[in-house]
């Protein structure tokens, strides 16, 4: 997978490309951490992620819960594949999905 | 109740068998037999035969076995009972051994079946074989016999393996046979009685020839069977003999396929057939249309027989039975040229009254037999039944139209007309002037008449009466004219009534009282010559009258009377009209002269010896004043003229007795009764001997207490004016009937066609004989309804109804108009007065049909004896509890005398003018539910403001709006399909009771009903079916759905990850919006799995469009053909309104047997240990394990029933048609074993949502914490699931769960090392936690995970055991691994990720 991070000062987008899975999620959960500080709108861009697995499903859930405390995060261009997932488990109600 | 109990292993028609049986167990009933007969056969040759023939069928090895709830049918009786051979017997003996042995009880716990070779001394043998009905049918018996045949021959015979194909015991839909009933207009039996006892007789007559060759020509011309002719001839008769419009009769029905003919077993079900008769019909016709109605009856007769009768009782269309009269072909004809002669008795069981059998017999020709109940029918009555038949039958294939037929044998017929009374020899030219001139010349100076101050002895009455006709003739009256009178009751009546028969007149009776506009008709229209009457009659003003003392003045000149012939015109008696005018009768001299003979009747014959005068009470305007005048007159006795108030006093009426001790009376009994309070009348009467009752029932009391306290004979007389005041009479003291014809008299009753109906069946009273009057004055048409010529004899048609007892008495059932219609229901009113009469404390009572506030009600008025009161709720009460509800009246009016007729009859009139008050007590509706069904109630009937007590039908319902309301009460509670039946209004008429029924259904049953199911063959199946040995083999394709489930797609990961144990993996999916099936599976493995297989997609594995859903299946055709099928699509909402469960749980699963079964694949069913269901029962059940499937649980959640009905499903295709199943019953899915993954959509999971209610209430309580719960990580119960499944046939049950529990300790305690704090709390202290969280909706939504587990606080689960499951995972290496902390761990952070904590 590809992370392509953008942003500027308290703006931050991640490009995800490929597949979110147990080998992955470490990376994005890194990537995170590296760069959430002090950013008040994140943004995680899902244009060329094909699949999600239940372990990249947590970092988001943790991404999202640190962004409840310090600003907002919004999840775009979720495919189909992934939306059902996030219906499913009832994280399409917890994310901010455009 | 007998209804609830559980037939297992029973077919419907074994159950409706073992049903009647529990209402009478341990009798003969339900006991068959055949006798067969073989001359040249010796006893130990039949014996083997028979043996051979009972071992060849399984069904001889059956036995029932009481179970908790019912009966169980199993095969496994270790030895059958084989044929015993009797000692010799002649051959008389052994017909009446065999005849006995018919009646012996036969216990359904003991053997079914008891076979005896009987050998003759006078050569040849029996085989004399007594079944169950539970066992075989007749059509079965037909089959033994065939058999028995085919061995003595040296045939091989089949075996016969009945629990194989037993069918099932599940009814059908039962609403056919509303629409089957409606508008029917029949009576259930010809003779009324419920047959007692279990003496029932057979008469067996071959069928003629003759017949036979024309029903065969017929038949041949109409395309009907030889049967449908019989059974029309049948339907005919009923149609004639009850007089209805329509014929019920009942009819088995083979109901076997094809694979169940060569069969030893039972299947036969019994339907009603509803044939209408039209009179225009020809014969051919009535047997096509009894074809066409048993046919379609026959298609429905998987209702069941006990539920179709209580379909139409709810339906009002039959209060108990629908038919007494079975009809019954055999049509079996036996195969040999063996001599033999056989005899069935399938009489055993017979509740019913009459059973029309139809048997082929040795010669080829066919036999008819009755069997009839021996309470109900004589042996005479069955004969002349079956002449009757044959009769129809005769002249039916002659296709003659049915109004041309005749419906009554010759030996009935003449028994019929032989109801008459003596043969008197009268004069033929005795008419009333020249009987009373004999009576004058014999008694001269007798005292003829008292009346007032006045006596007149014989010699003066006849010289006043002779000057009264004298001067009538001077006035220019001609013979035959008509004369009115209107006199008071004085001195001059009874001589103006002679003087006018001597002047040739006919006299007619005015009563001065009467309104002038009727005098003015009655004047007019009898074209009256003269009126006689008087000064002090101040109505006569009005006409111009002819002064009586004038005429008493005239001188007599005998030789100016006229001679009066005995057919003359001797009165006219204005009675009401049905049009509201009154109609003259017109009555000749004749009926006098025969009714006042002495030996006419018994009461002329008690009187005229013992007695001395009567006190004549009846108004002059009855005819039956005639009989108080003209009786003792004629026969030398005195008649004390009572007066005016005499006739309505009792004290008058005493002293009028004690004046000249009149000795007889005339009276009705409710007169007598009202009057009997009265001391004086009591006293008065110790000197009265004999007492004419008349125009009512005599009550028996009344009876009893004249006889035994003033030791009076009490007669009843009945008769219509238009047969000259009588037409039979009652030997004294009779109080059930009323009685036989007079003298020179007769009855016979007919139907509406005027055919006599069968000896002792009801019909309309029809008198011939000397009394029949001329006719209706200026009434022609009245006049030729009315006296009809019959069979060549003029009788007169009374419009009562009566039958014959079978002494030949008249028994008497009331009008027939007093049949009335309400509410599209018939009611009889007399049979209502019946049993409202017997209430203790009701003096008299009448009832009828009256409009209040423009809806019609039954009303029930009544009085009470002395001073008494009665308590109108225990009457109505009383009434219930003897009638169908729809009989007891709505209103009930308490009247201080029962208004009457100047004769003494219930006044109708008068009722019809009592002022009345429907008054319903308003309960206003509560709740919602309460006010809806009221309203509901309101629209459909249009009325204002109806509360919760209110009778829907009291109101104006009728069936139609009933069905209207129904639905509409369906719609609007948003019920189920068929929690609220049609019938239900009926038994449950207001809201409130409604409500009840609706929802005490719901709450205080056993949950849903599995206990009514078809359990036949389950056990026995399971048996064999879980224990045995099993091999691992391969999966060929398997087809897996359900795959994008938790469980699902761990059974496909299992299976990609195994791909040696199978070919092909074809996943079953549905596309959702614009994902692609294979889009969505995909995605869900990778989810899961992390890889999503693609390599090998396509070669290993595909998925394909489909929906278990849908009849299909599959969208396109499958690309591979099917081995196995893994069935993990389910809807596991396990609260959920709608029917996806059902749809999805169950007819799914019904879709896939049919695919299984086309492609020959075995069908795994995933299931869940939960349908072990749960018990009120306190005593521990049997643990469940993997052999049982229905053990008495009850299943109280949707989810659950709907698992157990898929279960069901698969063990009725696997016992029935053989399909390869297996069930994997699963628990508690979690997270996987390998990392704790839980399933995506955990909010769904009961356990999770319970376990984190704990976990944000921060508390557990104390029973929870110790406890223990299954605990079944995914992957591993997939990967035992796969291993199961392959394996052979086997073992087709597994529990498939770890076998120890996880404690919930551990949970808790991984929980609070992860930091989130959990008090253990004693129960109550929990408990008031939770009290306190309910009340604030932040507290609420904590509690969430906890309310759906709140249920049902009495009832505790069934345990499930593994141990079977478990030695075989072990064999096949599959099994558990242990659950660690580090597992829990792994497992808990998965929850949490997934924000659950």
């Amino acid at each position: 997978m590809k992370i392509a991070k953008t942003g500027n000062g308290s703006n931050l987008c991640l490009a995800l490309e490929g597949r979110l899975d147990t080998n992955t999620a470490p990376e994005l959960e890194e990537a995170l951490k590296n760069s959430i500080e002090g950013i008040t709108e994140l943004t995680i861009d899902m244009k060329g992620l094909d699949y999600l697995s239940s372990a990249g499903l947590r970092v988001l859930l943790g991404a999202q819960k640190t962004m409840n405390k310090q600003g907002t995060m919004q999840v775009t261009n979720v495919n189909d594949t992934i939306m059902e997932i996030f219906e499913v488990t009832g994280f399409a109600d917890i994310l901010t999905i455009e | 109740m007998i209804t609830e109990r559980q037939m297992d292993g029973l077919n419907l028609s074994q159950r409706e068998i073992a049903m009647t049986e529990l209402s009478c167990p341990g009798s003969g009933k339900n006991t068959i037999s055949l006798k067969l007969f073989l001359p040249r056969h010796t006893s130990q040759q039949v014996k083997k035969a028979a043996d051979i023939v009972l071992d060849s069928a399984d069904i001889f090895a059956a036995f029932l076995r009481p179970t908790q709830k019912g009966w169980r049918m199993d095969y496994g009786r270790e030895k059958k009972d084989a044929c015993r051979i009797t000692e010799e017997q002649s051959a008389d003996a052994a017909e009446e051994y065999m005849d006995s042995a018919d009646r012996q009880p036969m216990n359904l716990e003991g053997s079914l079946y008891q076979a005896e070779v009987i050998p003759l001394l006078e050569g040849g043998v029996f085989l004399y074989v007594r079944f169950h009905h539970i066992i075989i049918d007749g059509y079965g018996m037909s089959l033994f016999v065939q058999r028995v045949l085919d061995v003595l021959a040296g045939k091989k015979i089949k075996p016969s393996l009945f629990a194989a194909r037993c069918g099932n015991g599940i009814k059908g839909d039962s609403s056919f046979w509303s629409g089957y009933f409606s508008d029917a207009e029949f009576e259930p039996s010809i003779f009324s009685g419920k047959a007692t006892g279990m003496e029932y007789g057979s008469y067996r007559v071959p069928l003629p020839d003759i017949i036979l060759q024309s029903m065969k020509f017929l038949g041949r011309q109409e395309d009907v069977s030889i049967p449908y002719i019989a059974a029309a001839a049948y339907a005919f008769y009923l149609a004639q003999a009850t007089d209805r419009p329509d014929a019920v009769f009942l009819m088995p029905r083979l109901n076997r396929t094809k694979e169940q003919k060569e069969c030893l077993g039972c299947y036969t079900l019994l339907v009603p057939v509803r044939v209408s008769v039209s009179p225009e019909d020809t014969f051919g016709t009535l047997c096509r249309k009894v074809k066409k109605a048993a046919r379609e009856a026959s298609a429905h007769k998987d209702a069941g027989f006990d539920e179709i009768l209580s379909r139409l009782r709810e339906e009002n269309v039959i209060a108990d039975t629908v038919s007494e009269y079975v009809f019954n072909f055999y049509r079996f004809s036996f195969r040999t040229d063996l001599p033999f002669q056989v005899r069935f008795n399938v009489a055993g069981g017979m509740q019913n009254h009459i059973t029309f059998n139809l048997f082929y017999n040795e010669s080829g020709g066919l036999d008819v037999q009755f069997d009839y109940q021996k309470s109900i029918y004589t042996s005479g009555q069955v004969r002349h039944l079956c002449d009757a038949l044959f009769l129809i039958l005769s002249e039916g294939v002659q296709n003659r139209k049915l109004s041309n037929m005749q419906t009554i044998g010759e030996g009935e017929y003449q028994k019929i007309i032989s109801v008459t009374g003596k043969s008197l020899f009268i004069e033929p030219d005795d008419t009333i002037s020249s009987l009373f001139r004999r009576a004058v010349k014999k008694y001269r100076d007798r005292p003829a008449v008292y009346a007032g101050d006045v006596t007149m002895s014989f010699e003066e009455l006849d010289e006043m009466s002779d000057r009264i006709a004298c001067g009538l003739l001077r006035c220019g009256v001609q013979k035959g004219d008509g004369a009115a009178f209107l006199l008071k009751r004085d001195f001059r009546l009874i001589p103006a009534i002679l003087g006018i028969s001597k002047a040739g007149a006919a006299f007619i009776p005015i009563d001065p009282a009467y309104p002038m506009e009727r005098i003015s008709y009655i004047v007019e229209n009898s074209r009256a010559r003269c009126i006689l009457s008087s000064k002090d009659v101040e109505i006569a003003e009005n006409y111009d009258y002819i002064e009586i003392d004038a005429l008493a003045a005239q001188e007599p000149e005998l030789d100016m009377l006229p001679q009066i012939g005995q057919e003359d015109l001797a009165y006219m008696i204005y009675t009401s009209g049905t049009t509201g005018r009154p109609k003259g009768v017109m009555l000749s001299h004749r009926g006098i002269a025969n009714i006042v003979h002495p030996d006419n009747n018994p009461f002329n014959r008690d009187v005229t010896k013992n007695c001395h005068g009567i006190a004549a009470i009846g108004s002059i305007c009855f005819d039956i004043s005639l009989f108080e005048i003209f009786v003792p007159l004629m026969n030398g006795l005195f008649v004390e003229l009572g007066s005016e108030k005499a006739m309505l006093d009792a004290g008058e009426l005493a002293a009028h007795i004690l004046r000249h001790h009149a000795d007889m009376l005339h009276c009705t009994p409710s007169r007598i009764l009202a009057y009997l309070g009265n001391e004086e009348f009591s006293k008065a009467l110790c000197h009265v001997k004999a007492i004419l009752a008349a125009g009512e029932v005599l009550p028996g009391s009344l009876v009893r207490r004249l006889k035994d306290t003033y030791k009076i004979r009490m007669y009843n007389g009945y008769g219509p004016t238009e047969t000259t005041i009588g037409a039979t009479i009652t030997e004294a003291g009779d109080t059930e009937s009323i009685g036989r014809p007079i003298g020179n008299m007769g009855v016979v009753l007919l139907n509406q066609n005027r055919r006599p109906v069968p000896f002792g069946a009801v019909g309309e009273i029809c008198v011939y004989g000397s009394g029949v009057g001329i006719g209706y004055k200026d009434r022609p048409e009245e006049t030729k309804s009315k006296y009809i010529i019959w069979n060549g004899i003029r009788i007169y048609r009374t419009g009562d109804l009566g039958y014959f007892s079978k002494e030949k008495n008249l028994i008497y059932c009331g009008r027939n108009d007093r049949q009335v219609k309400l509410r599209g229901l018939r009611i009889e009113l007399s049979e209502i007065e019946n049993v409202m009469g017997e209430f203790p404390g009701i003096a008299s009572c009448s009832c009828m049909v009256r409009k209040i506030d423009k809806t019609e009600h039954l009303v029930g008025f009544y009085t009470v004896v002395g001073k008494g009161a009665v308590n109108e709720e225990q009457l109505k009460k009383h009434m219930k509890s003897r009638l169908t509800s729809y009989m007891v009246p709505d209103v009930i009016k308490e009247l201080a005398e029962m208004p009457q007729t100047p004769n003494g009859k219930t006044d109708w009139k008068a009722l019809e003018a009592e002022p009345l008050t429907y008054t319903r007590v308003y309960r206003k509706p509560e709740t919602e539910k309460e006010r809806q069904i009221c309203s509901v109630f309101e629209e459909t009937l249009k009325v204002s403001q109806i509360g919760l007590d209110d009778n829907f039908f009291e109101l104006g319902g009728d069936s139609l709006s009933a069905a209207a309301a129904v639905l509409c009460i369906e719609e609007t509670l948003n019920l189920r399909e068929n929690q609220l039946e049609f019938g239900d209004l009926y038994r449950f008429p207001t809201p409130a009771l409604l409500l009840e029924k609706i929802y005490k259904k719901q709450e205080t049953d056993c949950g849903f009903d599995i206990k009514n199911l078809n359990y036949q063959g389950v056990d026995e199946y399971l048996k064999l079916h879980v224990e045995n040995e099993i091999t691992c083999s391969h999966l060929g394709n398997v087809l897996v759905t359900g795959v994008t489930g938790y469980l699902g797609i761990h059974i496909l990961i299992d299976l990609l990850r195994h791909p040696e144990c199978c070919d092909k993996i074809v996943c079953l999916a549905r596309p959702k919006r614009k994902l692609s099936a294979e889009k969505r599976v995909k995605s869900s493995l990778f989810y899961y799995a992390e890889e999503d297989f693609s390599c090998n997609y396509g070669e290993k594995w595909l998925v394909v469009e489909g929906d278990i859903t849908e009849d299909s299946i599959f969208a396109r055709p499958c690309p591979v053909s099917i081995d196995t099928i893994i069935n993990s699509a389910a809807d596991v909402a396990h609260f959920s309104y709608g029917d996806d469960l059902d749809r999805i749980n169950r007819a799914g699963v019904r879709n896939l047997i049919d695919y299984a079964q086309k492609e020959h694949a075995m069908l795994c069913q995933i299931s869940t240990i939960s349908v072990s269901g749960m018990t009120m029962e306190s005593r521990t059940k049997e643990p469940f394990c993997e052999k049982d499937f229905y053990v008495g649980q009850e299943i109280h959640n949707k989810y659950i029933y709907s698992k157990y009905m898929a279960e069901y499903e698969m063990l009725r295709a696997a016992v029935d048609e053989g399909l390869k199943i297996k069930i994997l019953r699963v628990g508690n899915l979690q997270g996987r074993i390998s990392d704790g993954e839980f399933q995506m959509n955990l909010h769904s999971n009961a356990f999770t949502r319970q376990f984190s209610s704990y976990i944000k209430m921060g508390a557990v309580p104390q029973s929870v914490y110790e406890g223990s719960v299954n605990f079944s990580p995914v992957d591993e119960t997939a990967h035992n699931i796969v291993t199961l499944t392959a394996t052979g046939e086997g073992g087709a049950v597994f529990h498939v769960y770890p076998p120890v529990e996880l404690k919930f300790a551990d949970l808790f305690e991984e929980v609070r090392a992860m930091g989130s704090p959990i008090e253990v709390l004693p129960e109550r202290e929990f408990e008031e936690l939770l009290r306190k969280l309910r009340q604030t909706e932040e507290g609420r939504e904590r509690l969430q995970g906890l309310v759906t587990n709140e249920y049902a606080k009495d009832y505790h689960e069934i345990p499930v055991i593994q141990e079977i499951t478990e030695r075989r995972l072990e064999k096949l290496s599959g099994g558990w691994s242990v659950i660690t902390d580090e597992y829990i761990r792994k497992y808990l952070s998965a929850l949490q990720g997934m924000g659950l904590f």
